[in-house]
C-alpha cells in the first residue's frame, strides 16, 4: 500500500547543492539495433520510419499505403488555396529540391516514409465545400474514404484554408474541420493559407521569391505520418546504470474553456517497450471548475487511463513476453501536485495494485514550471549560451533543465529551460537520482514525432501531446472511445 | 565558470519577524479588500488576511511600538467591528504557513516602497505594474510606439534552511506609446515585442540587465524589525566543464 506525506511542494533553492548534472543525449532510434543520429531527418532519409524496418510483430506498421483526399472552402482566396494545394500535391508525390541553405531536401512521401503506396489526388479532384456546411460535403464523399480503407490504405483529409494557429480569426474554419472529420474517425490536416500574416504552409509555397520551406514540409510528413498511426522513431530511455524504467509516462495539462467556463485535463500516456519509449493513447478528457483536480475525481480517471493502458496491446506483449511483474510509472503536470490530486492519484495506483498482480509499483510525480525566471549564463562562452542538455541543480529534488537549444555549436541565440522536480519521496519512486530525472524527461522532450527541427520543443512529448488533446476537446472535438484513430496522433 | 540571475539577501534572515496581528476578518471590512490592502501600503504597512487574523506588517524604517500605537486608530475607520486582541508576534516568514499568504506579499511590498523611493529621483527610469521597472529610453520605435526594456523583480524564492530570500530578476521588453502609456492592442503587441525579443542573444540579455541594474542596485528594504539588502544580480557558480557527452552528439 503506498502512503505519503502529501504536502504543497514549493520551489525553495538550496545554495550548498547548486552544481551541474552530467546528461546524456537519448538515442532516437530507426531500426532494431538502433541508429543514432544528430539529425533526424538525415537518418529517416536514410533508413525510412522505425515501424518500416522492425522485426517486432506488434510495433511493425500495420499499413502499406497512404491516400490523400484535398479539401478547400468556398471563400474569395479559393483560387490561390487550389493553386497552393496543387503545388503541395505534387511535392508530396514527387519531393522538393532544396534551394537555400537552410533548405532540406524531401524525396516524396513514398520514398521518404517507405510507403508501397501513395496517392496525392489531381487538381480536378479537389473537393470544394462551403464554411459552416462542411458535413454534407464529408457525407458526400465517405463512398471515396471507404473506398480508401477497403484498399488497405489509410486515408488523411488534406484541409487548405485560411486559418492559422498564431491567429484567432476564423478559429472556427479549423474547428469545423477537426470536429467534422475526427466524429468520423477521418484523420485530417490542416494547412494554412494565411494571407494577412504571411503565414503558413500554403502561403509559403506561393511566395513569388524562391519558396525556401525550411523544416516545412518534413513537418507535414511527419504529421501525416504520425495521424496514419505510424511510428517514425522511437526513443531509448537513457536510464542504463539503471534498471527501472518508466513503463508509462502519463501527462495531464489543463486549458480553460471560455465558451462552457471551467477546465478541461487532457492527457496523453506514452506506452514504453524494453526501455524504449514507442507510441501514445489518450482517453476522453476531463471536465473540472478550476486548475485542480478533486481526490474523486483524480482517483477514478487516473485508474482508467492505467486501464486503458495497461489493455493496450504494446504494453500486454511485454508483460507476456517477459513475465514482467513491475510497473513505473511517471505522472506529468504543469506547475505543481495539489495535495487533493496526490491522494487521488495514490487511491488510484492501491485500485490498480489489487486489480493487477504486480510484485512492485512505483510512481514518480514530476511537476514543470515551463516559464521559469531563473537562466543560466555561461561566461566562460563568449555568446554566453548554455547547450541543450545542460542539467543544474537547484535542491535535492530540482533541477533547471535546457530541453531546447543548440546540440552541435554554441548559439547566439537565447534558450530558455524548465525546471523539473521529482514531488515523489525515494521510498516510492522508481526516479531516484538527478541524473534519471533529466534522462528521462530530455528523452520524453525528443519524442515529438512531428517535430523535426532537433531541440526546439521545451516540454516533454506527454504534457505537450496532452495538451493538444485538451485544446480540441474544449470545442468538443474527440474521438470515438477505442476507435482507431484514438491510437494515433490525432491531436497534433 | 557560469551564473545564474539570482539575488540573495545579503542583509537579515526573515525568522523572528515582529509583526501585528489582529483578530479580523475580511468580510467585516467596509470597502473592498484591495482598496484596504493599497491605504495600509500607503501608510506603510503590508496588511494579509490569514486564518481569521489580520497580519500588519510595517515595510519602513519607524519604529514598532509606534506604529501599534497608530494602527489601534487607524483601523478602526476600515472595519464594521472594531477589530480585537491586537498584538505582536514574532514569526518566520519563510515557514511553510506563512511563506504565500504573508512573505511573497509583505517582500513585494517592502521592495516597491524601496524602489519607488530610489527611482523618484531618476527621471529615466518608471515603475509598472507590481515591480517592473522600465527605461524611458525607446529600443526600438514602429511608427507611433516602441519597444521599451524593463527589469521584474516579482520573482521571490527562499533559500532552502537559511530562512532567506532569493530575488529572479527578468528582463521584460513591453510596448508603450509615445507618452508611455501601454499599448493594449493585443495583434500590436505580439507581433513588435515578439519581433524583438525573439533576437536576443545572451550577450544582449546580459548586457541590458547590467545597464538597467547599475541604476538600481543597491536595493535596501525593511521588512518590520528586519533589512533586506541586495547588491549583486549574478550569482556565480563554479562548476565542473564537460558534463554532458558530447561524443554521442557530434
Amino acid at each position: 500500500m503506498l502512503e505519503e506525506k502529501i504536502r504543497f511542494e514549493t520551489l525553495e533553492l538550496d545554495l550548498q547543492s547548486f552544481q551541474e548534472i552530467k546528461t546524456d543525449r537519448p538515442q532516437i532510434i530507426f531500426k532494431d539495433r538502433g541508429v543514432e543520429y544528430g539529425k533526424i531527418l538525415e537518418a529517416l532519409h536514410e533508413y525510412g520510419p522505425f515501424d518500416a524496418n522492425t522485426n517486432s510483430r506488434i510495433l511493425r506498421r500495420s499499413f502499406n499505403g497512404i491516400e490523400l483526399l484535398f479539401f478547400y472552402p468556398e471563400t474569395p482566396e479559393k483560387e490561390r488555396i487550389i493553386d497552393a494545394l496543387d503545388k503541395l500535391a505534387q511535392i508530396l508525390r514527387e519531393g522538393y529540391t532544396a534551394c537555400k541553405h537552410y533548405d532540406i531536401t524531401f524525396d516524396g512521401m513514398a520514398r521518404e516514409f517507405r510507403l508501397t503506396s501513395f496517392y496525392a489526388p489531381e487538381r480536378k479532384d479537389f473537393i470544394g465545400y462551403k464554411p459552416g456546411s462542411l458535413s454534407q460535403s464529408v457525407e458526400r464523399n465517405m463512398n471515396l474514404i471507404r473506398e480508401i480503407q477497403q484498399r488497405g490504405n489509410i486515408p488523411i483529409v488534406i484541409v487548405g484554408g485560411s486559418a492559422h494557429r498564431s491567429s484567432r480569426a476564423r478559429q472556427m474554419e479549423y474547428i469545423e474541420v477537426k470536429k467534422e472529420f475526427t466524429k468520423r474517425d477521418i484523420s485530417s490536416q490542416y494547412v494554412s493559407y494565411y494571407e494577412e500574416g504571411r503565414r503558413g504552409l500554403l502561403y509559403s509555397l506561393l511566395e513569388e521569391k524562391s519558396p525556401g520551406l525550411g523544416f516545412e514540409i518534413w513537418n507535414l510528413g511527419l504529421n501525416i505520418y504520425g495521424k496514419a498511426g505510424g511510428i517514425a522513431w522511437i526513443v531509448e530511455q537513457s536510464l542504463s546504470f539503471n534498471v527501472n524504467f518508466a513503463d508509462l509516462s502519463i501527462g495531464l495539462r489543463f486549458a480553460r474553456d471560455p465558451r462552457r467556463g471551467g477546465y478541461v485535463v487532457g492527457h496523453a500516456t506514452i506506452l514504453d517497450r524494453f526501455g524504449r519509449l514507442v507510441g501514445c493513447v489518450t482517453s476522453r478528457p476531463l471536465r473540472v471548475t478550476g486548475m485542480t483536480i478533486s481526490r474523486e475525481n483524480m482517483r477514478e480517471y487516473l485508474k482508467n487511463i492505467l486501464k486503458k493502458a495497461l489493455s493496450d496491446q504494446r504494453v500486454k506483449d511485454v508483460y507476456s513476453i517477459s513475465k514482467k511483474k513491475v510497473l513505473n510509472i511517471a505522472l506529468h503536470r504543469l506547475n505543481h501536485f495539489h495535495p487533493k490530486e496526490k491522494q487521488g492519484i495514490l487511491q488510484a495506483i492501491n485500485d490498480i495494485e489489487s486489480l493487477y498482480d504486480f510484485k512492485d509499483l512505483k510512481i514518480a510525480l514530476i511537476s514543470i514550471v515551463k516559464d521559469p525566471s531563473l537562466m543560466l549564463f555561461d561566461v566562460n562562452q563568449r555568446s554566453r549560451d548554455i547547450r541543450w542538455g545542460t542539467a543544474f541543480k537547484l535542491n535535492e529534488n530540482t533541477l533547471l533543465l535546457y530541453t531546447t537549444g543548440s546540440i552541435h555549436r554554441y548559439s547566439k541565440r537565447l534558450s530558455y529551460p524548465i525546471i523539473v522536480m521529482n514531488e515523489t519521496d525515494e521510498k516510492h519512486s522508481f526516479i531516484t537520482k538527478h541524473q534519471e530525472l533529466a534522462a528521462h524527461i530530455l528523452s520524453l522532450s525528443v519524442l515529438h514525432w512531428q517535430t523535426v527541427i532537433p531541440c526546439s520543443v521545451r516540454l516533454p512529448a506527454t504534457i505537450e501531446f496532452a495538451g493538444g488533446v485538451a485544446r480540441l476537446f474544449k470545442f468538443g472535438v474527440y474521438p470515438r472511445q477505442n476507435s482507431q484513430l484514438e491510437k494515433t496522433l490525432w491531436f497534433i | 565558470m557560469k551564473f545564474v540571475n539570482l539575488m540573495i539577501n545579503e542583509g537579515s534572515a526573515l525568522d523572528n519577524v515582529a509583526v501585528i496581528k489582529v483578530q479580523a476578518i475580511v468580510q467585516n471590512l467596509k470597502g473592498s479588500y484591495r482598496d484596504f490592502r493599497r491605504e495600509m501600503f500607503s501608510k506603510g504597512f503590508s496588511a494579509s488576511f490569514y486564518e481569521k487574523f489580520l497580519y500588519i506588517i510595517p515595510i519602513d524604517k519607524v519604529a514598532l511600538n509606534t506604529k501599534i500605537y497608530n494602527i489601534k486608530r487607524e483601523l478602526r475607520q476600515y472595519f464594521h467591528k472594531d477589530p480585537k486582541n491586537i498584538r505582536v508576534q514574532s514569526i518566520n516568514l519563510t515557514a511553510d504557513d506563512y511563506w504565500y499568504p504573508l512573505g511573497v506579499k509583505a517582500i513585494r511590498h517592502t521592495l516597491r516602497c524601496s524602489i519607488e523611493r530610489k527611482i523618484a529621483n531618476d527621471p529615466e527610469l518608471f515603475l509598472r505594474g507590481g515591480l517592473q521597472i522600465y527605461n524611458k529610453t525607446f529600443e526600438r520605435s514602429y511608427g507611433s510606439c516602441g519597444i521599451l526594456k524593463g527589469i521584474s523583480l516579482e520573482k521571490v524564492v527562499r533559500i532552502k534552511g537559511e530562512n532567506n530570500i532569493a530575488l529572479v530578476p527578468t528582463l521584460r521588453f513591453d510596448c508603450f506609446a509615445g507618452n508611455y502609456e501601454r499599448v493594449e492592442d493585443p495583434t500590436l503587441r505580439s507581433r513588435i515585442i515578439s519581433r524583438f525579443s525573439s533576437r536576443l542573444g545572451p550577450i544582449e540579455y546580459e548586457r541590458h540587465m547590467d545597464e538597467l541594474m547599475k541604476r538600481i542596485l543597491p536595493i535596501v528594504a525593511y521588512i518590520s524589525n528586519k533589512k533586506l539588502y541586495f547588491r549583486n544580480w549574478k550569482y556565480s557558480i563554479e562548476v565542473e566543464e564537460g558534463l554532458i557527452s558530447l561524443d554521442r552528439w557530434l
